[in-house]
């Protein structure tokens, strides 16, 4: 199915932790054309993986609306969100894609057993997305088994296995090397000028924006800047791939200070805590990785 | 645990049964008078739903207690099991006592000393004369053998022997034969279903018949349930033990499963979160766990029953060859034992699906905080 119209309307999100509120969209407006391939860039905790997943179903706006196609996506009951994540989004995150007990064609043939495909066209959908994402001989492999880029293209499978006309990709090269990354990206940019899909790309990396046909800025919950990809090249001039890395750290660590905060007023639990903070200290090691490959010592 | 309870129950009950004979005996002072005392019996107690007279002879050449009964009426009322008789059902047997008046169940002991076999003839000398009578089946167990320091020797207890009331005209209680016998005489009383045993007994009491004395059912297992007998008293108390230490074990199955599910499920946290936004719904979430979840409980439970059946049928196998007796423990399901365990089994049941069922619905309406957690 070819991709869908997606338009958001005065879209507000308001996250509330106990008698805290936080203001994370702001009646943010877009409009997205069917087919195409939009980066959405900004700071942390500017709402970016919110927006999102209100737009993938996942949840609940405060207030405003989201239309992809002919469905209101806000408006749908927890059903009616259900087939809405079947058979209309795709998702592709950052780390959490893949089923851990099963096999690559496996993850690739879940959706399509949830929405009840009949076995023989499974297998042969199966085999028609390996193909496209260019793992056949994967197949059988357990994601542990995998390189984090084969991951990601296998979970871009799976997002393509129901036909979804639209794919939400929420950093989907955050946790790999440049190479990898560029890779993930080609596929990306494959699928979308091969199967015409609408996708939604959420992202720090300026190289990877660029690959997208238009680039939105978010801060403070609200749309502030659309930019050209050429635009994003002078930003990126402005400051270098390095002084990125550097800034996505600093933020990193920001956020590291804010959890540590967090668990000492008992905003989040033991278990919370731990797997975030576990989760953070990850992404910036890979990051200092990849500072270290090109030389600079942090 | 629940069928070494009802084992234990049902022994103690049959027990008590096995003393009083039925729901209610009298013990009558003079034979003679036995059928007069049971109608008077009968015209003035109510509830009494059959009866029948057993009487006694302790005098005879065979050296074994004699019994006689009405086949008739003795199986509506008295308390008895068929593995007392050897070599042919009781029944059968008691079909040739209608037949044929000469005939004669004899006790195991006597038929193994004089090597009797079925349907061999035995003579015995009795008061009022020799009598010819056939064999037709062995009561009591086999006797055992038991080995002391002094060798090995046979060892069996004094039973008794059945014949039939006919044998000594005992319907005409001025007959020859029956006044030349000395006959001790019990009239047994089998009660109508909602009948008070207690109550009955008082009321014989109360008549002022010629009788030794009344027992009842309910009032000899009252009594033993009260017993001081240090016997009893630990039969009674392993019982009490058992029944507590089975409400422990399921409560904590209960909680142990419980706890192992909630674990599980949280373990599984990041599978079902990414489940559900890949469009699995909350029933196909629920029904996945499930199936997986309850095929372990199920196993463990099968494993678990199948087990404690082998336990209560070793426990009661090795407690009845240690004792030689006419009532044998036996390993019984009554219909309470039963409800108890389904009772039970539900319970470790609803221990495992029920977090399943909640933390689920957690997962699928909870999902947008799944994601940011992962």
């Amino acid at each position: 199915m070819k991709g869908l119209d997606v338009k958001v309307r005065d879209l507000v999100k308001v996250h509330r932790t106990g008698r805290i509120e936080v203001q994370a969209l702001r009646g943010l407006n877009v409009n997205i054309k069917a087919g195409e391939l939009i980066a959405i860039i900004g700071p942390s905790g500017s709402g970016k993986t919110t927006l999102l997943n209100i737009v993938g179903g996942l949840d609940k706006a405060t207030a405003g609306s989201v239309q992809v196609g002919d469905q209101n996506v806000t408006s749908m009951s927890v059903s009616q969100l259900v087939d809405y994540r079947r058979k209309s989004v795709g998702h592709i995150f950052q780390n959490l894609n893949l089923i851990s007990t099963l096999t690559a064609e496996e993850n690739i043939e879940f959706s399509m057993v949830a929405a009840s495909v009949p076995r023989g066209q499974r297998r042969g959908r199966v085999q028609e997305l390996l193909e496209t994402v260019g793992l056949t001989d994967r197949a059988h492999h357990k994601p542990e088994e995998l390189s984090g880029g084969e991951q990601q293209r296998i979970a871009i499978a799976a997002a393509l296995a129901n036909d979804a006309p639209v794919l939400l990709a929420d950093e989907p090269t955050g946790e790999l090397d440049t190479v990898t990354a560029k890779c993930v990206v080609d596929y990306l940019v494959k699928i979308n000028r091969e199967l015409g899909k609408t996708i939604i790309m959420v992202t720090h990396d300026p190289r990877v924006a660029r690959a997208a046909h238009r680039i939105l800025r978010i801060e403070d919950g609200e749309i502030k800047m659309a930019l050209t990809p050429s635009e994003v090249v002078v930003e990126e001039k402005a400051s270098s791939y390095s002084d990125q890395l550097k800034a996505r750290i600093d933020e990193l660590n920001n956020q590291l200070l804010q959890l540590d905060e967090d668990f000492k007023n008992d905003k989040v639990n033991g278990d919370e805590y731990t797997q975030q903070r576990t989760q953070l200290k990850q992404t910036m090691a890979s990051l200092r990785e990849e500072l270290s490959r090109m030389g600079e010592v942090t | 645990m629940t069928g070494q309870i009802a084992s234990e129950q049902d022994y103690i009950n049959r027990q008590v049964l096995y003393r009083v004979r039925a729901d209610v005996t009298v013990s009558v002072v003079n034979a003679t008078n036995t059928q007069v005392i049971l109608d008077d019996i009968l015209g003035n107690v109510s509830g009494i739903k059959a009866s029948t007279i057993e009487s006694t002879l302790h005098q005879n050449s065979a050296g074994t207690i004699i019994r006689t009964i009405d086949p008739d009426s003795w199986t509506d009322v008295a308390f008895y099991e068929d593995s007392w008789v050897t070599g042919i059902s009781f029944q059968d047997a008691l079909n040739e006592f209608r037949g044929n008046n000469m005939t004669i169940i004899l006790e195991r002991r006597v038929a193994n000393d004089l090597d009797l076999k079925l349907y061999d003839e035995i003579g015995i000398d009795f008061q009022s004369g020799a009598r010819k009578l056939k064999v037709v089946g062995f009561f009591g167990p086999e006797p055992t053998e038991v080995q002391t320091p002094f060798g090995r020797y046979s060892s069996s207890i004094q039973m008794w022997s059945y014949v039939p009331r006919d044998l000594f005209n005992m319907s005409s209680p001025y007959s020859d034969a029956f006044q030349a016998e000395s006959f001790e005489s019990k009239i047994m009383l089998k009660l109508n279903d909602d009948t008070n045993g207690t109550q009955v007994a008082e009321s014989i009491r109360n008549l002022g018949l010629e009788i030794y004395g009344v027992q009842s059912f309910d009032e000899e297992l009252r009594r033993t349930q009260a017993s001081t007998d240090v016997y009893t008293y630990n039969n009674l108390l392993v019982l009490d033990v058992q029944r507590l230490g089975l409400i422990f074990v399921v409560v904590a199955a209960s909680v142990g499963t419980a706890l192992i599910s909630i674990v599980s499920m949280r373990e599984r946290s990041r599978e079902a979160t990414l489940m559900s936004v890949k469009g699995l719904s909350y029933r196909q979430l629920v029904w996945m766990f499930l199936s997986e979840n309850i095929t372990v409980v199920t196993f463990a439970i099968v494993l678990g029953l199948v087990v404690g059946f082998i336990i209560v049928y070793g426990n009661v196998a090795s407690a009845s060859t240690a004792i030689q007796e006419l009532v044998e423990r036996r390993v019984v399901f009554p219909t309470d034992s039963l409800i108890t365990i389904g009772s039970f089994i539900s319970l470790i049941f609803a221990s495992a699906i029920l977090p399943i069922i909640v933390m689920s619905r957690q997962y699928v309406t909870k999902l947008e905080r799944m994601i940011r957690l992962r």
